[in-house]
Formats: structure tokens, C-alpha cells, sequence
């Protein structure tokens, strides 16, 4: 099946504030199956959000690669990386939503530049909010908005266009149960059309039906286990 | 498809220009005010330079004028151009009678012109009268008393003259204090004798010899005289011109100063949205696109504003009887005659303009956007925490 993503030994090092260098993540190998959910489990700071961001083609990776159907995407050009970053839905655990717009305009950003026109930006970005239940906070500036409802504006942003890989940090940390609820739908119905979900947190049993995810890893400082 | 990703583009330019109203004003005021402040200066110079230019062009290829012990003399005519006419190259030879007489109101340049002088050359093409004796055509700057002048030479008693037509105003450079009258009425009131001439205006068959036949002129005549070619006319002109509008750029030099201070002030504004570049990226938009949204959101204020304050300035410049800028720049007492500026000149202001203000401010608003999205997205996501 398409859509498999694959860390080969990957390492990340950043700088501190001290001026050395800390390792973030070390030689992570794992493969994530085209079309299945997988979740990466572990405390604060061990790394997880940092494996998102590298899979995302956010970061870097010091040492190692990323593959994506086989392409060594961690390696390409920068502007090569803005072109695949195309095919990535991710929800960041900061959300990093701009606070002065209106819902519906955040989440019409990432398709702003793809072409389309803007009565079919807005229908595919109120679509992907009605899907999180959140259509009722379209008009709203984000500014005004409590942290669940932030999130999921920030959950329908990253399935505005229907993505080949999502990375979720935390999506459910600041949902009740009726949006984990909306989540654990949304999450399959994704997993139906063959995308590739990497979910990173705190394992939530309420996003997964109850077969559980497909595969499960474990991160402890930086290192990745499993999966199983 | 291409054409909605513009359009979308410029729609979410609009938008960032709309998130910070407050900016985009002062921004837009600042830029406004010191392109009008340039643009006056540059414009006014220009305008005079062309003005002069284009005068000076239709000027005799040389000019005779007798000197003596006391300063200028008047001239025999038929001794001096008959005498002119015998050296080979001279083409036509044409007495002149001006000087400056007085009116109550100040000095005036009295020239006298027959039926040989044609008006339309200064009057651009329009169709002006020839004063017979007894009548005067003005310049735009000469107010008559009821249709009625009194001019005078000294405390010689005033001459009346009844204005029977006016020069248009877009000749004022040229005419702003002229008194046209009829050749005889003209020598009277200059004090000029029959059959002499102020000066006389010497047209060569090449321009190029001009210089070279000045001493063989001043060789065929038997009094002292002094000759001027053209070219020594417009540098003589120039010169002064030169000078006032090199005092005139002195007024860029606060204008180029306040560009740099927004300059630097837009580079920090736009490095501390690093984070907003570094979202946009995530999101998957390419460098380009970050790039044409910080472009146009600068365009969108810079390009209006600029507009304005150039034509502020052409305002200052060129419409009639405002008198504080060219005091303020060149010195002069009262406002301007009417001033032309050519294509390429305007092109040139523009063009300057553009340089000096529209460029740095575009290319400060859009550079850092450029060089930050080279950086990894997550790093600029940081960055902005």
C-alpha cells in the first residue's frame, strides 16, 4: 500500500542555551504502514513532537533519512520539500493558529496558494470544519476562542485537502469527549481513504476504535521502541 | 488555475495589509510625505533645466551687441548689418530693440517687434496679435489699469499704452514680465534713436561655426563689441540652474535619511514575523508565494502612497501661484512662471523616485520574508515563541 513513511536511523541534535549541543533523537528507525494509524507514546521531552517535525519535513534530521514511498524526502532541496510538504496534514501541539483571523481564514491557508478559487476555498474549508464539529465558529477571530475549539480549528486545518500522511501532536488534549468523539470518527474515515497517521502523545484509548492503533511505538529519551 | 493563485495571493495580502490598519497608515503617510518632499525638489529642478532648455533652443546662433566705456551702446543697423552680412556663413542678420523700462507696478522687459517677428514660435502656436503703434501685447505677470499701461525709461514722463493682446500662460518662463510693442514705439521708450538697434541676432547657415565666426564678426565691424553664441547663452543660464538645483538635492538628503530609518524600521518589523513565514511553510507554501504575499502587502501601501506624494509634488510644482517651494529651494521672491517638463524628464523623476524611495521600502518589506524562508520552518516556528 502507498503513503508508507519510513525513518532510517535518524538523529537530531540542537543547540542549547548554553551554547552545547543536546541529542533530541537517536538513530530512530521505524516504519509507519501506508494507510494505518500509529501512535508514539512517552513522556514530556522525549522527543516525540521533534520525530513529527522531521517527518513532517519541518526539521532537518542531523544524521539519517526520512522515506516517503521509498523518496528520500529529508534530503531534497528546500523548495522540493515546500512542493511534498503539500501532501502533510499536521497538527502541531502549539496550534500555531494566527490569532486575528477568523476560523474559516486559518483554516483556508494552506490551500491559498494551490489555485483554487475562493468560493471552492471556502466550501472545502467549511467542510473540513464541519467534519470537527466546528462549522458554528467559522466567523470567529480565533482571538476569542476557548482551547478545545482553538484545537479544532486547528484539527480541520490539517484536513483541509485530504493529506497522504498526518501528523497529529496531542490532538486530543484539549478535547471533551464528544470531540474525541468527532476525532475518532474523522480518524478512520481518513484511515479508509489510505492516509498515513502518526499520532504522538499521551495514549488516548477514546481516538481509536476498539481494535486500538495499528502500531504502537514508545519514545523515551529519543530513542524509539517497537513497535507493538 | 494559475490566475486563482494569484488572485488568492493578492486576497491574502489585502487581508495582512487589513490586520495591522495602524501600520499600514503611518506606513502609507510616512512614504507619502517624503516622496512629496522629494518630488518637489527633483521636479522643480528638472522643470526649470527643461523650461530654460527649451527657450534658450530658439534663440539667435549669435548674438552682436556694441560695448563702450559706459556698458552696452546701441548699434547702427544698416552699418552693422551690412558689414555682418559680407562674412561668408552669416545666413540672416536681424536688429533687436529690448532693454528694461519701469511700470508702476516694477521692472518690465520692453522688446519691439514688427510683422517680421513671429509670436506663434514662444506662443505656443497660439495666434497672437502684432501691436501696432500705440498698443502693447503682455506677459502673463503684467497687470494693466483698465486695458491701459504707462511705461517709462528713468524719469523720462510714462508712455500709455492700450494692451491689445496677451501671451498664454504656458509661456510665462519665457514672457512672465514681457511688454511687446510696435519697433518704433518700443526705441522710444528705450531711448533708442531711429536706425539703431539694441543688439542684432546673427543666424549662421551651420550651427557648429558659430564659435568660430565670432572673430571674424567682431573683425568686419568697427566698434568694440561683445558676441555670444548660443551655446555660451544656455551654459551662462545653466550654470545658476545648476547650482540652485544642487541646493535644491540638499533637500533629498533627509529624504533619503527618513527612507533608511524606514527602511530599517520595516527589516525589523518583517523579521519578527518569522513565525507567520514559518507557518505559511509548514503549510506548504513555497518560498515564491511567501515572497508575493510580503511584496504585494508592501506594494499595496508603498505603490498608493508614492502616487500620492508624486503628485503632491507636481502639484506644488506646477500648479499656478503656489510660491512657497521655489522660494523655499531656489530663492525666489514670487511664484514661478508657468514651467514644462518633458517626457524623459518626467520618466526621469519618476525613475528616480522609484530609486530613491518605492525600491528600498519594496526590497526592505520583501527581503527578509525571502532570506527567512530559506530557513528550516520549525527553526522559524521557534523563533517566533
Amino acid at each position: 500500500m502507498g503513503n508508507e513513511i519510513r525513518c532510517r536511523q535518524v538523529s537530531m541534535t540542537r543547540s542549547t542555551v548554553s551554547g552545547g549541543r543536546k541529542l533530541i533523537l537517536n538513530r530512530v528507525s521505524a516504519c509507519f504502514p501506508g494507510g494505518g494509524i500509529s501512535e508514539v507514546n512517552g513522556p514530556n521531552g522525549a522527543g516525540k513532537s521533534t520525530l513529527l517535525h522531521v517527518m513532517a519535513g519541518l526539521l532537518r534530521p542531523t544524521e539519517g533519512e526520512v522515506l516517503f514511498n521509498g523518496a528520500p524526502v529529508s534530503r531534497w532541496s528546500a523548495g522540493h520539500r515546500d512542493r511534498w510538504r503539500r501532501q502533510v496534514g499536521i497538527i502541531f501541539q502549539d496550534l500555531h493558529l494566527i490569532e486575528d483571523v477568523t476560523a474559516l481564514e486559518n483554516v483556508m491557508l494552506p490551500m491559498i496558494p494551490r489555485g483554487l478559487s475562493v468560493g471552492e476555498l471556502r466550501r472545502k474549508a467549511f467542510s473540513a470544519m464541519e467534519r470537527i464539529g466546528a462549522a458554528d465558529l467559522a466567523s470567529l477571530p480565533v482571538a476569542q476562542m476557548s482551547g478545545g475549539q482553538r484545537q479544532r480549528v486547528a484539527i480541520a486545518r490539517s484536513v483541509v485537502e485530504t493529506p497522504a500522511l498526518l501528523l497529529a501532536d496531542e490532538p486530543a488534549a484539549h478535547q471533551d469527549c464528544k470531540g474525541k468523539d468527532l476525532l475518532r470518527v474523522l480518524f478512520s474515515d481518513l484511515k479508509q481513504q489510505g492516509v498515513t497517521i502518526v499520532i504522538a502523545g499521551r495514549r488516548e484509548r477514546a481516538l481509536y476504535s476498539d481494535t486500538g492503533p495499528d502500531l504502537s511505538f514508545q519514545m523515551e529519551q529519543g530513542e524509539l521502541k517497537g513497535p507493538s | 488555475m494559475k490566475g486563482c493563485r494569484i488572485e488568492n495571493v493578492v486576497l491574502w495580502a489585502a487581508r495582512e495589509v487589513l490586520r495591522r490598519p495602524g501600520d499600514a497608515v503611518m506606513t502609507g503617510i510616512c512614504l507619502a510625505v517624503i516622496t512629496a518632499v522629494m518630488a518637489t525638489a527633483l521636479l522643480l529642478s528638472h522643470a526649470v533645466s527643461d523650461t530654460a532648455g527649451r527657450i534658450l533652443s530658439e534663440s539667435p546662433a549669435l548674438v552682436v551687441r556694441r560695448i563702450d566705456a559706459g556698458g552696452w551702446a546701441p548699434i547702427p543697423v544698416d552699418e552693422g548689418v551690412s558689414r555682418i552680412r559680407t562674412v561668408p556663413g552669416v545666413m540672416a542678420v536681424r536688429p533687436r530693440i529690448w532693454g528694461a523700462a519701469r511700470m508702476e507696478q516694477g521692472p518690465v522687459t520692453v522688446v519691439g517687434a514688427g510683422s517680421d517677428v513671429h509670436f506663434a514660435a514662444i506662443g505656443g502656436g497660439e495666434e497672437i496679435p502684432h501691436p501696432g503703434p500705440g498698443q502693447a501685447v503682455v506677459g502673463p505677470g503684467i497687470d494693466a489699469v483698465d486695458g491701459r499701461l504707462l511705461i517709462s525709461l528713468g524719469a523720462a514722463s510714462p508712455v500709455a499704452f492700450a494692451v491689445a493682446g496677451r501671451m498664454p500662460d504656458e509661456t510665462a518662463m519665457a514672457t512672465h514680465d514681457l511688454v511687446i510693442l510696435n519697433p518704433s514705439d518700443a526705441a522710444q521708450v528705450l531711448g533708442i534713436a531711429p536706425g539703431f538697434a539694441s543688439d542684432l541676432a546673427v543666424e549662421v547657415f551651420h550651427e557648429e561655426e558659430a564659435e568660430a565666426l565670432a572673430p571674424e564678426l567682431a573683425q568686419a565691424l568697427p566698434w568694440p563689441v561683445r558676441i555670444t553664441t548660443r551655446a555660451e547663452a544656455v551654459k551662462s543660464y545653466s550654470g545658476p540652474v545648476l547650482r540652485r538645483g544642487s541646493l535644491a538635492a540638499l533637500v533629498l538628503l533627509p529624504g533619503v535619511l527618513a527612507v533608511l530609518l524606514l527602511v530599517v524600521v520595516t527589516v525589523r518589523e518583517r523579521a519578527c514575523r518569522a513565525k507567520t513565514v514559518g507557518l505559511f511553510k509548514a503549510l506548504g507554501w513555497q518560498t515564491s508565494d511567501v515572497f508575493l504575499v510580503h511584496l504585494l502587502e508592501s506594494a499595496m501601501t508603498a505603490i498608493p502612497s508614492v502616487l500620492l506624494g508624486t503628485a503632491a509634488g507636481y502639484g506644488l510644482v506646477f500648479f499656478p501661484g503656489v510660491a512657497w517651494p521655489s522660494r523655499l529651494l531656489f530663492g525666489w521672491s514670487q511664484a514661478p512662471p508657468g514651467l514644462f517638463l518633458d517626457p524623459a524628464g518626467t520618466l526621469a523623476v519618476l525613475a528616480e523616485i522609484g530609486a530613491l524611495v518605492l525600491f528600498p521600502f519594496l526590497a526592505a518589506a520583501a527581503g527578509p520574508s525571502l532570506r527567512a524562508s530559506l530557513a528550516d520552518p520549525q527553526d522559524l516556528l521557534e523563533k517566533g515563541r
